[in-house]
C-alpha cells in the first residue's frame, strides 16, 4: 500500500512538474519585460540567474533575516538530500564519502532555517498579514519530515538501507515487505506528501524563478 | 436660487453651450471667490483662445498673452494664482465652462 | 498596522469607456466575465502565469513599495495587492482553490474583492521596485496591469486614464491638443527665446520645428512639455542643445505625444495603436533617427518594447524598426545629448548656473524599465553625466532610494489623477524624505527629473509633504532646462 502510494507519489510529481515547465514554456511572453538595469548578452542572464538560484542575491538585498533563514533552510536541505543518496542508492557514490561528516550540521541548519522562517510569519506582523494557512502547512511538513528524521537517526529505529532498498522496489511496483516503527512511517509518509504536492503549490518557485521574464530576457 | 447642470464627476461642463455668466458666478461663489474685472479678463481670455484652438492654453501663453492685454504686472503666474487659488488652467477653465485639461500635468 | 480610508478612483464615463471597446458601466454578469477574462490574460501572458504560481509570500517585498509606507495600510504591500488577484485565480483556476479554498487561501470573487481590487490595482504606479526586490523576479506591474484590464473589461475604467487613452487615440496626444494649438504654442516659444538669447551669439533665431521633412531627427516630447511647467523649460533647453549642435530635428504633429497610456491600463492593443503614431511619424517625415524627449514610460514603451510592438502592428507589416531607423531603434534624448556633449558638439559650462545645488530623481521607469547607452548602468549614468556637466553642485540623494532602488514620484502608472491625490501624497512620502535629508545636509535647492508626470507629481505635491519643515521652496526643474541653461553659445562675446 505504501510502496504504490510512494511510487505514485514520484510519478505524479515529475509528470505534474513536467507538465507545469511545459505549460510556462508554451505560454507567449507578449512583449519584453526585462528589469533593468539587466545584462545585454545571454552569459549575462545566465550568470544573473545563477546568483538568485545559488545565492539568493536579491533576497540578500531585501531581507537580510530572511535570506539566512532561506539560506540555511535550502542549503541544509540539499545537503540531506545529497546524503539521502547512500540509502535510496544501491551503491555508495565515492563523491559522498566526505560529505557524510556534514551530516549533523545539515540536519541543525535545516531545522534552523524552517524554525526562523516560521518564527518569521508568527511574529512578524507584515508578514504574519500575507501569510495564508498552506504556508504555514509547508513550513509544518518540512518541520515533520525534518523532526521525525533527526528522531529516526538518533534512535535508530529503522535500518535506512532496507528502507531504501524498499523504495527500489517500490518504484518499480515491486514491492518487498518492510518492518519499521512509526516514526518511520511518519518520515515517510511526510516525503510522500511533499513529493505528490510540490508541483502543485508555491515550490513552483524552484523551477519557475527560471521562467520569470523579468530575470531571463537581455535588455536592448 | 441655484441652477442645475450637467457637470462631469469634477464639476466641469459637459456641454460648453450651457455656459452663463451667471453659472461661472455661482460656481465661483461655491469656492468663495467673487469674481471681479480681473477674473474675467482671465476667463474671457481663455474661452477665446479655446474657440480658436479647442484646447485651454498653456500656462506660459496664458501669462504672457494677459499681461500682453491688461498690463505688464499681470503677466505672471503669481498674479494668476491669486486669483485661481487651485491653478488658473484648473480652476478658470472650470469657471469659463471649458473642460479640463488631462493629461501629465 | 490599520486599513486607511478607502480610496476609489473616479470611474470612466460610459462615452470614453465605449469609444475604447469597453462597457459603459458594470455589467450585470461581471464575476463570470472577469473569471474568464482572468484565465485569457494568465494563459496568455508567461510572466502572469509564472507569478502566479511562484510567490512564496516570504515578505521581501512588503516594506518596500512607497504607497505601503505612506499609507501605512497592509494592502499596499506588494504582495498583498498580487494576492488580490492570486487568490481569485486559485480560486476559480486551480484544483485546491475549488475544493479546498480556506487552506490556500483562496477567495471568492465577490462585490467586496472588486471593489478592492478597483481600489488597490490603482493605488500602485507600476514602478518595478518591488520587483528589485523580488527574489522570484516577481513584477507586481503585471499583476496591476492585469488587474486594470479585467476591471475595464467589466465596465469599470479608471476615468484619468481611459480619458487620456482615447483622447491620445483620437488626437495623437494626451492633452487632447490639435496641430493648430500645438503650432501656436511652438510660435510662442519661438517667440520667448527670441527675446532671451541674443541673435548673434546663437547664430539665428532658435527654432522650434514642427513637420519639417527635411529633419534628420525626429523628437517626441510628452505634450506636457507644450502645456505645463516646468515641463517647457526644458522643451527650451533642448531646443537651444539641438540649435547649438546644429542637429536638424523636428517636432510632428501626428506623433505628438511621447507618453503612452496604453501600458497602464495593460492593454497591448492601446498601447500598440499609440506606439504605431512614432513609427507612422518617423516614415512620414523620413526622419531616420527617432528620439524620445523627457518622459518616463514613453522610454520604456519606445526603448524596450517598440520593435516587439511594431511586430504586431498590421499597419507596418513587413518592415522592422531596422527599416524606419538607422539605429534600429529610439533613442532617449539623454543619449543623444550626452552624445553631443562628448562629441564636443555642444559645450557646457556650470558656472552659468552658479547657485544651484541640485539633486537628482531617478524616474522608475526609466531605471527599472529600460536600458539607456551602450552600458548596463547607462540609464543612471547618461543623465548624471549631463548634470554634473550642467551645474557645479550636484548631491545624491541617500543610498537606496536613487539608482535601481529609486522610490517612484507616487505619480506614474495612471496615478497623477486630482482624485487621488491624497494617494499621491502618500506616495511621494519616501521620495520627499530622501530629498528632505540632502536639503538639510546640502541646502538642495533644485530637483532634476527626466519624466513629466514625475515634475507635475513633486512639483505639485512636494510642497505639501510633511518631513518636519517646507519643501516648498525646492524647484523640481526639468534636466534639459539645466542643460540648456548650462550650453555655452555657439558664437559666445559675438554681440
Amino acid at each position: 500500500m505504501y510502496a504504490v502510494g510512494f511510487a505514485l507519489a514520484s510519478y505524479v510529481m515529475l509528470a505534474a512538474l513536467a507538465w507545469r515547465m511545459w505549460r510556462w514554456y508554451h505560454i507567449a511572453q507578449p512583449l519584453p519585460i526585462p528589469l533593468t538595469p539587466a545584462p545585454r548578452s545571454r552569459i549575462g542572464v545566465v550568470l544573473r540567474l545563477a546568483r538568485e538560484v545559488l545565492f539568493f542575491r536579491t533576497l540578500l538585498r531585501a531581507s537580510p533575516v530572511t535570506w539566512l533563514g532561506c539560506m540555511l533552510m535550502h542549503y541544509g536541505f540539499l545537503l540531506v538530500l545529497l546524503l539521502h543518496l547512500r540509502f535510496l542508492l544501491p551503491e555508495l557514490p565515492l563523491w559522498l564519502v566526505p560529505l557524510i561528516a556534514w551530516g549533523n550540521i545539515a540536519n541543525l541548519a535545516l531545522l534552523a532555517g524552517l524554525v526562523l522562517l516560521l518564527c518569521r510569519r508568527v511574529f512578524v506582523a507584515r508578514i504574519r498579514y500575507v501569510s495564508i494557512p498552506s504556508d504555514f502547512g509547508w513550513l509544518g511538513l518540512l518541520l515533520i519530515i525534518v523532526i521525525s528524521g533527526m528522531a529516526l537517526k538518533r534512535t535508530g529505529a529503522a535500518d535506512p538501507y532496507a528502507v531504501g532498498r524498499f523504495l527500489r522496489s517500490a518504484l518499480q511496483l515491486d514491492m518487498l515487505p518492510l518492518v519499521g516503527s512509526a516514526v518511520m512511517w511518519l518520515h515517510l509518509l511526510g516525503v510522500l506528501a511533499l513529493l505528490a504536492l510540490f508541483p502543485f503549490g508555491k515550490l513552483l518557485h524552484a523551477p519557475g524563478i527560471l521562467f520569470a521574464p523579468t530575470l531571463n530576457t537581455r535588455a536592448r | 436660487m441655484t441652477m442645475k447642470v450637467d457637470t462631469d464627476p469634477e464639476g466641469y461642463l459637459r456641454e460648453r453651450s450651457n455656459w452663463t455668466r451667471a453659472l461661472a458666478e455661482q460656481m465661483a461663489a461655491a469656492d468663495d471667490i467673487e469674481l471681479s474685472e480681473a477674473h474675467w479678463e482671465v476667463i474671457e481670455f481663455l474661452q477665446e483662445y479655446y474657440t480658436q484652438y479647442e484646447i485651454a492654453p498653456a500656462i506660459r501663453i496664458l501669462t504672457k498673452q494677459i499681461g500682453k492685454r491688461f498690463g505688464k504686472e499681470k503677466g505672471n503666474s503669481r498674479y494668476l494664482y491669486e486669483l485661481f487659488p487651485r491653478g488658473p488652467a484648473k480652476q478658470a477653465c472650470r469657471y469659463a465652462g471649458l473642460p479640463k485639461p488631462t493629461g501629465c500635468v | 498596522m490599520t486599513r486607511s480610508y478607502p480610496i476609489i478612483p473616479l470611474v470612466s464615463e460610459s462615452s470614453t469607456s465605449e469609444a475604447l471597446g469597453y462597457p459603459g458601466e458594470l455589467v450585470d454578469d461581471w464575476q463570470q466575465i472577469a473569471i474568464v477574462r482572468l484565465g485569457e490574460l494568465v494563459n496568455g501572458n508567461r510572466a502572469l502565469a509564472v507569478f502566479m504560481d511562484t510567490c512564496t509570500r516570504c515578505g521581501a517585498c512588503a516594506d518596500k513599495c512607497h504607497f505601503g509606507i505612506g499609507t501605512k495600510d497592509p494592502r499596499n504591500m506588494p504582495v498583498a495587492r498580487q494576492e488580490l488577484l492570486r487568490s481569485v485565480w486559485r480560486r476559480y483556476h486551480t484544483f485546491f482553490g475549488r475544493h479546498l479554498p480556506w487552506l490556500v487561501g483562496a477567495r471568492d470573487l465577490d462585490r467586496a474583492m472588486l471593489d478592492d481590487w478597483y481600489s488597490y490595482f490603482h493605488q500602485c504606479s507600476e514602478c518595478r521596485r518591488c520587483a528589485v526586490f523580488c527574489p522570484k523576479g516577481i513584477d507586481t506591474t503585471e499583476v496591476t496591469m492585469a488587474g486594470r484590464e479585467i476591471l475595464a473589461t467589466v465596465g469599470l475604467g479608471q476615468r484619468y486614464s481611459q480619458t487620456i487613452v482615447e483622447k491620445a487615440g483620437r488626437l495623437g496626444n494626451n492633452l487632447g491638443m490639435k496641430p493648430a494649438a500645438i503650432a501656436n504654442v511652438l510660435e510662442n516659444l519661438e517667440e520667448d527665446l527670441a527675446d532671451e538669447l541674443d541673435e548673434h551669439e546663437w547664430g539665428g533665431p532658435v527654432r522650434l520645428p514642427l513637420d519639417d521633412s527635411s529633419a534628420d531627427v525626429l523628437l517626441v516630447v510628452p505634450s506636457a512639455d507644450f502645456f505645463a511647467e516646468p515641463h517647457v523649460d526644458g522643451l527650451l533647453g533642448l531646443a537651444k542643445v539641438l540649435h547649438a549642435a546644429g542637429v536638424r530635428w523636428t517636432l510632428s504633429s501626428e506623433a505628438s505625444e511621447a507618453a503612452n497610456f496604453g501600458l497602464f491600463a495593460g492593454n497591448t492593443k492601446h498601447e500598440r495603436e499609440l506606439a504605431s503614431r512614432l513609427v507612422s511619424a518617423a516614415l512620414a517625415l523620413g526622419t531616420r533617427r527617432l528620439v524620445i524627449g523627457e518622459c518616463g514610460h514613453a522610454w520604456r514603451v519606445a526603448g524596450a518594447r517598440l520593435a516587439a510592438l511594431m511586430a504586431q502592428m498590421p499597419e507596418h507589416k513587413g518592415i522592422t524598426l531596422h527599416d524606419v531607423l538607422d539605429a534600429g531603434r529610439a533613442e532617449h534624448v539623454c543619449e543623444l545629448s550626452h552624445e553631443l556633449l562628448v562629441s564636443g558638439r555642444i559645450a557646457l559650462d556650470a558656472t552659468r548656473n552658479s547657485g544651484k545645488v541640485v539633486s537628482y530623481h531617478d524616474s522608475c521607469n526609466i531605471a527599472r524599465g529600460a536600458a539607456m547607452g551602450q552600458t548596463v548602468d547607462g540609464a543612471f549614468e547618461l543623465p548624471r553625466a549631463l548634470l554634473r556637466a550642467s551645474v557645479e553642485s550636484f548631491v545624491e540623494m541617500p543610498r537606496g532610494t536613487t539608482h535601481r532602488e529609486t522610490y517612484c514620484c507616487g505619480g506614474g502608472g495612471g496615478m497623477l489623477a486630482d482624485d487621488l491625490v491624497n494617494v499621491r501624497i502618500n506616495g511621494a512620502s519616501p521620495r520627499a524624505h530622501a530629498l528632505a535629508e540632502v536639503v538639510k545636509s546640502h541646502q538642495v535647492t533644485h530637483l532634476a527629473a527626466i519624466c513629466a508626470i514625475c515634475k507635475t507629481q513633486l512639483s505639485t505635491v512636494l510642497p505639501l509633504a510633511e518631513v518636519g519643515f517646507d519643501l516648498v521652496k525646492i524647484d523640481v526643474v526639468s534636466l534639459h532646462a539645466l542643460v540648456g541653461d548650462a550650453l555655452v553659445p555657439p558664437h559666445p562675446g559675438e554681440s
